[in-house]
């Protein structure tokens, strides 16, 4: 049940990571240029128009990853409601699974063969978006105003709780390297995102590239104490890593996996809360890479966050493995 | 034998890829012929034909999302592992699809 759901919100959020990617470039780039001219308030709007899709996005491919083509018009117009009644992403993923429930019940609708053609176009959307417009409304009476509290909430964070919650952005980011658990802490800086909160968004950044980084650098540091593949795969991981793809530590996980996933989720979690206390805030998405430094606010002190991860994985990796753990007889099944 | 897999992930940029040359590996390591299908950001790729599933024994899903197209295999055996499994072990997870006939 909960693996089933868990698939349905990753297919939702992979449907949804390119329009974050191009509404908060478009939005960042406006920024830069200064809200102030017309270029720069043109490239504002479309960065967020565009983002306005995310929260039906999600809804309507949860929708659809449950219930198929039917169930996309009926999650996307779901999505619209979510937002629109200040629910945001958090609503959207609620109406987008109830969007997707609803649309196979009405598939069950028994129905007699010669007017059978207007269920997919007349009864499922009507009856769908209709119950999910209810099923909105009467979720979005708690959910709004606790929406509310959670935006007011972290924006007043400050201090010693950024410092917290980037830890565990930047731990989540990187434990698990691009697993379920990256996904979800991804999500939830989507979301913050979605509500004009970016500090979260800076720590993510953190915990995305600090472990590939640091893994590659580990292996120019200490060459005695990493196989043959595992240095050959020093300039992909780090070429990936650059990019915001965590994935290219996997391989050294791999080979020692409780020499390096600790370090890197502790690594990690440092950098995240270091950039998040100096006041590292990213307003775009984490997925690409240093590539994106500029367009976030207050660079040098996400730089600074993410070079102390990565300097604290590489010589803790360094000296936690032994030159016993080098395997160059069964090279990993791992290279790019 | 023959196998037919199919690979997504939800960013749709690593693990879908690496989980691909896994199974390769892997298959050609136990002597089995292998096609491995992905659904990436790029959408369906290397995409599994009729006449590949008329030949194929067996289907395996390396997946953290939806399988697009899923009703080709609806009358093929299935064995299902998240991404990472064949990442990880992809040897593992051959195995114990092949256990399942």
């Amino acid at each position: 049940m909960w693996k089933e759901a868990k698939k349905h919100l990753m297919t939702g959020v992979s449907y949804m990571i390119p329009i974050v990617v191009a509404g908060g470039i478009l939005l960042s780039l406006g920024v830069i240029i200064g809200d102030d001219t017309s270029m720069g308030e043109q490239l504002v709007n479309y960065g967020v128009w565009t983002l306005g899709l995310m929260v039906p996005v999600i809804a309507g491919y949860i929708s659809y990853s449950i219930a198929d083509r039917p169930g996309i018009a009926v999650g996307l117009a779901s999505g619209v409601f979510a937002a629109e009644l200040g629910t945001g992403y958090i609503g959207g993923i609620l109406v987008g699974f109830f969007a997707g429930w609803i649309t196979n019940q009405l598939k069950k609708i028994p129905m007699h063969p010669n007017i059978a053609v207007i269920k997919p176009i007349m009864v499922i959307p009507v009856l769908g978006i209709g119950a999910s417009a209810i099923f909105m409304w009467l979720i979005s009476i708690p959910l709004a105003p606790a929406m509310t509290g959670l935006e007011n909430w972290l924006n007043s964070l400050d201090g010693n709780n950024l410092l917290i919650l980037g830890f565990i952005i930047g731990a989540m980011m990187a434990f698990d390297m691009g697993g379920p658990v990256n996904k979800i802490a991804l999500a939830f800086c989507y979301a913050t995102l979605a509500e004009g909160i970016y500090a979260p968004m800076a720590a993510c950044w953190i915990g995305i590239m600090a472990a590939p980084l640091g893994l590659s650098l580990a292996t120019l540091l200490f060459p005695k104490k990493f196989s043959k593949s595992e240095k050959g795969n020093a300039i992909p991981a780090a070429l990936m890593g650059s990019l915001g793809i965590t994935e290219g530590a996997i391989p050294y996980a791999v080979a020692t996996p409780l020499k390096v996933i600790p370090v890197i989720t502790i690594g990690s979690g440092i950098g995240g809360g270091l950039a998040l206390m100096l006041g590292a805030e990213s307003p775009i998405p984490a997925a690409i890479g240093i590539w994106g430094l500029p367009f976030v606010n207050g660079p040098f002190m996400l730089l600074i966050g993410l070079l102390v991860a990565v300097a604290i994985i590489a010589i803790t990796v360094g000296f936690l493995r032994k030159e016993s753990d080098v395997d160059d007889s069964e090279d990993a099944e791992l290279s790019f | 034998m023959n196998i037919v897999a199919v690979t997504a992930c939800p960013a749709g940029v690593a693990h879908t890829y690496m989980a691909k040359k896994g199974l390769e590996k892997a298959a050609k390591k136990l002597g089995h012929k292998i096609k491995v299908e992905t659904q990436g950001s790029m959408g369906i790729e290397n995409e599994i034909k009729v006449k590949d599933l008329e030949k194929a024994d067996l289907v395996i899903f390396a997946v953290d999302t939806k399988v697009e197209k899923a009703n080709r295999f609806d009358d093929k055996t299935i064995h299902e592992v998240p991404v990472a499994a064949a990442v990880k072990n992809a040897t593992k997870v051959i195995e114990d699809a092949t256990a399942k006939l």
